[in-house]
Order: structure tokens, then sequence, then C-alpha cells
């Protein structure tokens, strides 16, 4: 029996979704296709302060369709019990989320498109080569495209568009719900307080999750319970919250490698610790970090997280990093720091090898940081064929990230690094790219 | 603002920062240029006070770089810091071995404007923290 403390139990309720269309009223039918009024959804999103036009279209798996340039995905998903809502403070009140229940439209996701920093948003290709490497190719997506209000500034255009993502994230999910849908599968993901985590599994090595989360400056930042992470000291967060959205993405660093809302609402890290608790190893916590541009900054904040881990006695630490160049820094400073107090730790990156995979992948380095997994080389070239039907706007993809001049070719097939399709080198490990040896 | 205990030096060939911060050397040249001439100033006893790797460019992508520096008020003949130095000599190594270093001006306007724009929102965090905003952050 627990005793003592707050015992966090978070049940996600996961309703399939295998079809999308539009249709007079937004549900889940029988079948398992999402039927959204689009009407409705678009009036739901609207902010005329900042958008001069807003639109929403439709990809399926398998369809010759590109989106880009994108900004995040966001899965659906509303909670149904328990405090507060999903992305609290953000477009829901602030009360700590984590515990209850929450329905999820599982296969679904909304994905925002816009030119906010055009050279840095990325590619969905829904069929051919491209599709083999972003996640969300096998996903039902429903594509908000916004335009915005001239004069407004990209910070403040970023943020509208972060928000319409939530609102229809929000949206789907409520009405889904309400019209009846029921749960296809229920998870339950459980912590309880840190004294009777710790007592657990006395033979087990006790481990925690070092989040490292990006938050470089403005266009390149996260947000926890809608306060921008650059300015937290790392802190303890339970995973079932960071299911419930109270960590979200605001960011436009390279596409392969940031992490989308809907990454963080799915961390296969999270996921993967909860599996082997209690078999292998004791999963103690999370704690989230930032990765900010001062070198004060970054000394600040690595010796606060490993002192954390250090006070709830951690043996070892799963370190995952967001982005590349700056943040190496901050993941190998987390890394010394933590090996030198006696903490072992395995780091989760991706690479910039260079197109031949030759070059030097990190820019920083220790000796320390002897156990990586990378989640793959951004520079590696990929040829993405034509599309029958682009969502968004093709005019940048020759300046995108990863892409270079002459990248669109004159019959309609694009060369780009892997760098500028969404999600290809999640550093989550939420990617289709792995490796095998024989 | 608090008096400040440092002298800061802004280092950067993106002219859309000299508009707004103060005391900011402009330099004629590629991001590389900026680094190098932030690592002479690492060796003459000045510190980092930004990662000269910031934004997750690679250097076939940003043609801007800003590098801030500080050192102490009144404190004369301070020694070489040898991490900061190890971080521009990395990030210089870097952009050495990138086949293509962007030039300023070779994109058009409009996207020339995202990248100077880009830069300057990034360091507004710290300029506005070092106290070098010529006018505050809208």
């Amino acid at each position: 029996m627990h005793k003592g403390g707050i015992f966090v139990k978070l049940e996600l309720q996961k309703a399939l979704v295998k079809g999308i269309v539009w249709g007079n009223k937004t549900e889940l039918l029988k079948d398992s296709t999402l039927q959204i009024n689009k009407n409705e959804l678009l009036e739901f999103v609207s902010d005329v302060e900042n958008f001069s036009a807003i639109d929403a279209d439709l990809a399926r798996p398998g369809e010759k369709v590109r989106i880009v340039p994108v900004k995040d995905v966001i899965q659906p998903r509303y909670k149904i019990e328990g405090k507060g809502q999903v992305f609290p403070g953000m477009i829901s009140d602030v009360e700590t989320v984590g515990e209850g229940k929450t329905f999820v439209l599982e296969g679904a996701a909304v994905v925002t498109c816009g030119k906010i920093i055009n050279f840095q948003e990325g590619i969905i290709d829904m069929s051919g080569e491209g599709a083999n490497y972003t996640p969300f190719s096998k996903t039902m997506n429903m594509v908000l495209v916004v335009e915005r209000k001239e004069g407004l500034e990209n910070h403040a255009y970023e943020e509208a568009c972060r928000m319409a993502g939530f609102k229809a994230a929000l949206y789907l999910a409520k009405k889904a719900y309400e019209s009846g849908a029921k749960a296809d599968s229920i998870e339950t993901y459980e912590m309880p307080s840190l004294s009777e985590r710790l007592s657990e599994h006395p033979q087990l090595p006790r481990v925690a999750y070092l989040y490292m989360l990006q938050t470089q400056g403005l266009l390149h930042d996260s947000y926890v319970y809608g306060i921008d992470v650059k300015n937290i000291i790392p802190t303890l967060i339970s995973p079932t919250e960071i299911m419930d959205g109270a960590v979200v993405s605001g960011n436009c660093v390279s596409a392969c490698d940031k992490n989308s809302t809907y990454t963080h609402q799915n961390n296969p890290v999270i996921n993967k610790l909860y599996e082997h608790h209690g078999k292998d190893l004791n999963f103690v916590g999370v704690i989230i970090t930032n990765e900010n541009v001062t070198l004060a900054d970054k000394r600040r904040s690595s010796s606060y997280a490993v002192k954390l881990a250090t006070m709830i006695g951690v043996d070892g630490l799963i370190i995952s990093e967001e982005g590349f160049g700056n943040p190496d820094a901050d993941l190998i400073m987390n890394c010394t720091k933590a090996e030198k107090v006696g903490i072992k730790t395995v780091l989760i990156t991706d690479e910039y090898a260079g197109r031949d995979g030759a070059s030097q992948s990190l820019a920083d380095a220790a000796p320390e940081a002897d156990a990586v997994v990378t989640a793959g080389n951004a520079n590696e070239i990929v040829v993405l064929p034509k599309m029958d039907k682009i969502i968004g706007f093709t005019e940048y993809v020759d300046i995108i990230a990863g892409g270079f001049d002459g990248s669109l070719r004159p019959d309609g097939t694009i060369e780009v690094e892997l760098q500028a399709i969404t999600g290809s080198t999640s550093e989550l490990g939420f990617t289709n790219i792995g490796a095998k040896s024989w | 603002m608090r008096p400040s205990l440092f002298l800061y030096l802004t280092v950067t060939n993106n002219p859309y920062i000299i508009e707004r911060v103060k005391g900011a050397k402009l330099l004629k040249g590629t991001a590389l240029d900026v680094m190098t001439e932030a690592r002479d100033l690492v060796h003459a006893g000045w510190n980092l006070v930004t990662s000269p790797l910031y934004g997750n460019f690679k250097p076939n992508q940003q043609p801007y770089r800003t590098i801030v520096l500080s050192k102490w008020k009144g404190v004369n003949n301070m020694p070489t810091d040898f991490e900061f130095l190890n971080y521009l000599e990395e990030a210089i190594s870097i952009y050495k071995d990138a086949p293509i270093i962007r030039q300023v001006g070779e994109f058009s306007e409009e996207i020339d404007l995202d990248f100077r724009q880009l830069d300057f929102m990034l360091m507004s965090k710290t300029f506005q923290n070092c106290g070098l905003l010529l006018s505050p952050l809208n």
C-alpha cells in the first residue's frame, strides 16, 4: 500500500484513429475515422488579431502530399478526469496536471504550418523516400496553415501559431470524446512519492531522466506550465505531467531534432523507463533543464541539475539533448559533472557528421561521455520525389535548414539533408532510424 | 539596472545589432572572422559571455554571428581563461571544416532580414541582462 505523500496515477485512454475526413460533425466514427467539422474547427482556433488567413487541410499516410514548412506537431488529448486540463499555462489554467484520466486520439496529429522563420521549419512527406524518415507520415494529419497579419513580428506569429495548434488538438479530442468515442486501450502510469519510490526495488539501480529542453532565445524556446524554460533552474517533474502537455515546444530550430509537442507528449525515453522499472532499474523521476545561450547559465543549470540528482540519490542518469551545436556544451557539462560525482550517464543525441559521415559529430566531447546513443546523421542526403499536392508554402524549400541552393530541382524533386525532415533524427528516439549489426 | 561590475564588448558582423546594442563592434567579414576576433580578445583576458555556437546553425546556413565578451572593470592583465578559449577554438574548427561558409549579403533581402533578426533575437535576453540594449525590447 502507498503510505504518505501524494500518489500520482494517470490513465491514458487511447482511441485509435485510422482515417480522417471533413464532415458535418466533429466525432470519431464507428470505423475509427476522425470526422471534423472544418468551419467549427477554424472558428475555434481563429485569431483575428494575429492571422490574416487561416485554413486547414488533411494529409493521410501514403498520399502524394508534402507539408512544408512544418512548425509543430501535436497529439489531440483532452483531460476527462483529474485536476487541470492539457497544455496548462498555454491554453488552460496553470493547475498541476498529470493525474486522473486523459483521452487520447492515438494515430491522429495536428500539424501547424507557417512561414515563421523561413529557413528553420521542416518537411513532412506522406509517401516516398521522405516518409520513411518522419514518424508523422504514419499519422492522420489535420494541418493548420496560418498566415500572419502584416507587421506582426516573428515571435508573436510563432506564439499565435503555437496556441492555434494546441487549441485544435484540444478541440479534436474534446469533441471526439463528447460525441461518445470509447478507448480501444488504456495505459496506466504511476509515480508515487519520492520516499516511497526510493525504497522500492533496493537491489536495482536508481535511474532518473535528465530532460534537456531547447531554450536558446526567442523562437528557440520551450515552455513548462506556460513558463519560459530559459528562466527556470532545473526542477523535478512527474512523467505523467509531461504526458498531459505540461512541457510544450515553441521552437523553430532545425526540424530533424526539435522535439515537437507530440514527442514530448509521447516521450519514448519516459515510456522505456516505465517499461524497465522494477525489472532492471528503479525509475525515480524526471528532471527538466534548459540549454541557454550564456555560459553562466550553462554552468548554473548543469551544476544544479546534477545537484538535484545527487540529492535524490540516483545511481544513473539518462540525458537527452535537444538540437545541436550550442546544446552540445550543455550535454557534455551535464555528463561530466554527473560522472564526477559518481553518477553513471547515458547520453542521447544526434550527429552532424557531414554528408559523408566523416566529420566530428558533436561540437563538444569528453572522455566521460562513453555511453552515447545516436539518432542518426542529420547531414545525410535524401532525394524527395515530386508530390501531387503541397500543403503550405514551397518557395522556401531552397533555404530551409538542410536544404541548399538548387535543392528544388526543375523536375520537382528535392535534394535535402535529413535536417530538413521533421523529426527524422529525434533525440528522444521518436524516429524511424535505427541500426542493426549482424 | 544595477551598476555593472563588468565591461562588455559585443563583436558582430550583423549591422542590425549595431543599431540596437551599446558598444557593439561591427566586423566586415564572415562568422568565422567574428569568432577569430573573439578568440584574440579571450587571449587578451576577455571572458566569453555567450556561447560561440548558439542558435543551432551550421556554417552553411547563418551568415551572421555575434559574441558578447566581458571583463572586470578596473582589472588589467587578466589571465587567459582556457575553458573559454577551448569553446572558441572548437567552434572555429567546426567552421573551418565546413565546405561552405555563408557570406554576408548572399541571400535575398527577405531571407537576409530573417537571419539578421534571428541573430538579434537569440542574443536579446543577454543584451538585456547585461544592460546593453539601446531601447527596451517590445
